[in-house]
């Protein structure tokens, strides 16, 4: 029933009124007593209710009297509600972050705007909804397209359409920008007419924000996670493919990776971790004594040491050695934390071995190089010739150092005639010795013959040119021969440092005698020079150990310095003076010698000239 | 030190020019063998530079003996420039390696 279209009449049912609203269109019904009429109005189907005084009775008159106050009564509260309600959803809107619009269906004007609203807009909507005032806002798609009016959700929800979650660009007036989301309704009235719309606008700028923001650092994290992934796996092919073991830790010490390489040098994965590897194996310095944990490169490198190279015996537990080489790093995060170690291991057994043999050779050599030249070398010698004394030194430039190339030799040549050799072979060790052995005897051999030093050296040379292996057996050596009978030394040189003279009187001379080198060509003559003696000549000579002495800053002591220490003991006995020279040549240096030095001195005593 | 500065062309025929600096002694002896071998190889003449070199041993000497008599049997040349007085010049005339070699002073003139 259309409540708003009927009407009740209590009372006559032809009053006049009664006729008046019927031929009006009403539809009219009659009810007989006053109570009837509060039971219809109760039931909600009537609003209009026409009395006829005169139908009314005494218990009416009361009955409506208490409906009127209870009326009233309710009309109060009811308004008072509402006034409660309007005021708390005021509050709601004004409070909520969110923007309402209202619009009229019949003109499309913009009827209410909330507090949140203007706040998002940055100003107040005003006229057509969906048709924003020039200079006010522009409304635009995310792409940046401009909302067409009919596709405004205010306008779309005019017409009957309720749009949810659409997204907008708010470009406003200051020029910012912020992203809303916007739902809208129709408003139907009670009879179903469509009498406006309204529209909810939430910003969601920071949301975009973030969301865009974590799109992106999702998109970043995949990617890193993407190449990472490439270069780990690119980083296991190259650790897989080389030939050193690689093994890497994490923090705690677990292994975490060990290529093929490495599992092939130990012959199997040593564990799980480090702990497990130096419980199962034993680790040796290459002395033999045992590498406590701690010790060992790899933990070192999980203590954020460098470790480069450390060579250690491991003995696995069937008791196989092998000798090898690691050299181990940190693991280090972008805050340079020890996250890891990685270490590399080569087998260094075949090497080791190598060397050893190598070292025992050389210990061998050198043991065969100085048996020779003590053999070569003497100590003392011996000079038969009355009213002459020979004194001779030979000093290694250090105790350890290998055997050099300086040698000198005195041998009788019959009753009264010595020959005296000094020289200097290039090169040291087994190699230099041999060539030592060679020059000797060579020369001393063609002394024998009986021929002058110069013939000596000449027919020495031509045996000691003679190519053998890849350098020259080049050497130098002054050769002399002290005739007692006819108080000469007949002297010459194959490029040596010049022999010294020293008169008694202290006067010094350089015996200069040109000449060649031995070993390096043949055919040479040797020239010779002789010195007829007098009783307290000293003869020195020497190898360049001597004159070559030098200080720090490259000052030789020299020929100079070999003939002013003569100046001041010319006097001095041949033994004297081998050991003062020797002496002064090392205090030049402030030390040690830089190479071999060795010395022979011919004194002839007063006596001598008797000779 | 021994450094093999560069090999240019003179009057057509190549020359490997070798210069040494500071004290030469049996633990340079290797480095010089090898960069003269190698100009050897090549078939070049060979041009030593001593004149920064203060001092020179037995062994050196042997090195440059060595590739100076293999220059000379293969119809090359070796040319050695020393400093006038230094100690390098006084140790080849002691062991006359004119035989050999070329030695020179750096203002021009053949010892």
């Amino acid at each position: 029933m259309d409540s708003e279209q009927c009407i009740l009449i209590v009372g006559e049912a032809d009053s006049e009124a009664a006729q008046e609203l019927s031929e009006a269109g009403y539809c009219i019904k009659t009810l007989s007593t006053v109570t009837e009429a509060a039971d219809a109005v109760a039931s909600g189907d009537y609003h209009l209710v026409i009395l006829d005084p005169k139908a009314l009775t005494s218990a009416d008159k009361k009955a409506l009297t208490d409906l009127d106050q209870a009326y009233t009564t309710a009309h109060r509260e009811s308004v008072r509600h509402e006034a409660e309600a309007q005021s708390t959803l005021q509050t709601v809107v004004n409070t909520v972050p969110i923007g309402l619009m209202v619009a009229d269906a019949e003109t499309e004007e913009i009827t209410y705007f909330s507090p949140g609203a203007e706040a998002i807009l940055l100003g107040k909507a005003t006229g057509k909804a969906g048709a924003p005032e020039p200079g006010s806002y522009q409304v635009l798609h995310a792409d940046g397209r401009p909302f067409a009016p009919q596709e405004m959700p205010l306008i779309r929800s005019i017409h009957g359409e309720a749009t949810s979650d659409v997204e907008m660009l708010i470009r406003r007036k200051d020029g910012s920008e912020v992203t809303v989301l916007v739902n809208s309704a129709p408003v139907i009235d009670p009879y179903g007419h469509i009498t406006g719309a309204v529209s909810s606008m939430t910003d969601i700028t920071n949301r975009k924000l973030i969301e865009t923001e974590l799109r992106k650092s999702q998109q970043q994290l995949s990617e890193t996670r993407a190449e990472a992934e490439r270069k780990a796996a690119e980083l296991e092919s190259v650790l897989s493919s080389i030939a050193d073991g690689v093994t890497v830790f994490d923090r705690e010490g677990h292994i975490t990776f060990m290529n093929d390489a490495g599992r092939i040098i130990i012959g199997e994965i040593p564990g799980r971790s480090l702990t497990e590897w130096v419980a199962r194996y034993q680790f040796e310095e290459m002395d033999g004594s045992p590498i406590p944990i701690e010790k060992t490169a790899s933990y070192r490198a999980l203590n954020g040491e460098i470790v480069r190279d450390k060579r250690f015996t491991m003995i696995g537990p069937t008791g196989k050695r092998i000798a090898l080489s690691v050299s181990s790093a940190p693991v280090l995060d972008s805050q340079n934390n020890v996250i890891g170690a990685i270490n590399v291991l080569r087998d260094i057994s075949e090497q080791v071995d190598q060397e050893r043999v190598k070292d025992e050779k050389m210990v061998r050599d050198s043991n065969i190089a100085q048996m020779l030249q003590q053999a070569l070398i003497p100590k003392d010698v011996k000079c038969n010739v009355p009213g002459c004394s020979i004194a001779v030194r030979y000093e290694s430039a250090l105790k350890e150092a290998e055997v050099g190339g300086d040698f000198y030799d005195v041998f009788q040549l019959g009753k009264n005639r010595v020959g005296i050799l000094i020289g200097d072979v290039a090169g040291k060790g087994l190699l230099a010795a041999m060539r030592i052995a060679a020059a000797r005897y060579a020369i001393r051999s063609y002394a024998y013959l009986d021929v002058t030093p110069g013939k000596v050296l000449s027919l020495a040379n031509e045996v000691l040119s003679v190519e053998n292996g890849e350098n020259l057996g080049m050497l130098t050596a002054f050769f002399a021969i002290l005739d007692a009978d006819s108080g000469t030394l007949i002297c010459t040189n194959g490029g040596h440092e010049p022999a010294i003279r020293i008169s008694a009187s202290g006067k010094t001379d350089t015996l200069v005698i040109p000449g060649r080198a031995l070993g390096i060509m043949g055919g040479y003559e040797y020239k010779e020079a002789v010195l007829e003696l007098d009783p307290g000549d000293r003869i020195v000579m020497t190898t360049d150990g001597i004159s070559e002495a030098r200080t720090t800053s490259g000052e030789f002591f020299g020929q100079s310095g070999i003939a002013a220490y003569l100046a001041e003991h010319a006097t001095d006995s041949a033994d004297e003076i081998a050991s003062g020279l020797l002496e002064a040549a090392k205090a030049h240096t402030g030390g040690n010698l830089q190479d071999d030095a060795a010395i022979i001195v011919l004194a002839l005593e007063d006596k001598c000239r008797e000779l | 030190m021994i450094e093999e500065v560069n090999l240019r062309s003179m009057g057509g025929f190549g020359v490997a020019t070798i210069v040494g600096s500071g004290e030469l002694d049996l633990t340079k002896a290797d480095d010089l063998s090898w960069a003269l071998n190698r100009a050897i190889s090549a078939g070049h003449d060979i041009e030593v530079d001593l004149r920064n070199v203060t001092f020179i041993d037995s062994a050196i000497l042997s090195s440059l003996a060595t590739a100076g008599k293999t220059l000379a049997d293969s119809g090359k040349r070796m040319t050695v420039i020393v400093s006038p007085d230094s100690y390098p010049l006084y140790v080849l005339n002691l062991v006359g390696f004119h035989c050999l070699m070329l030695i020179k002073t750096d203002d021009g003139h053949s010892i």
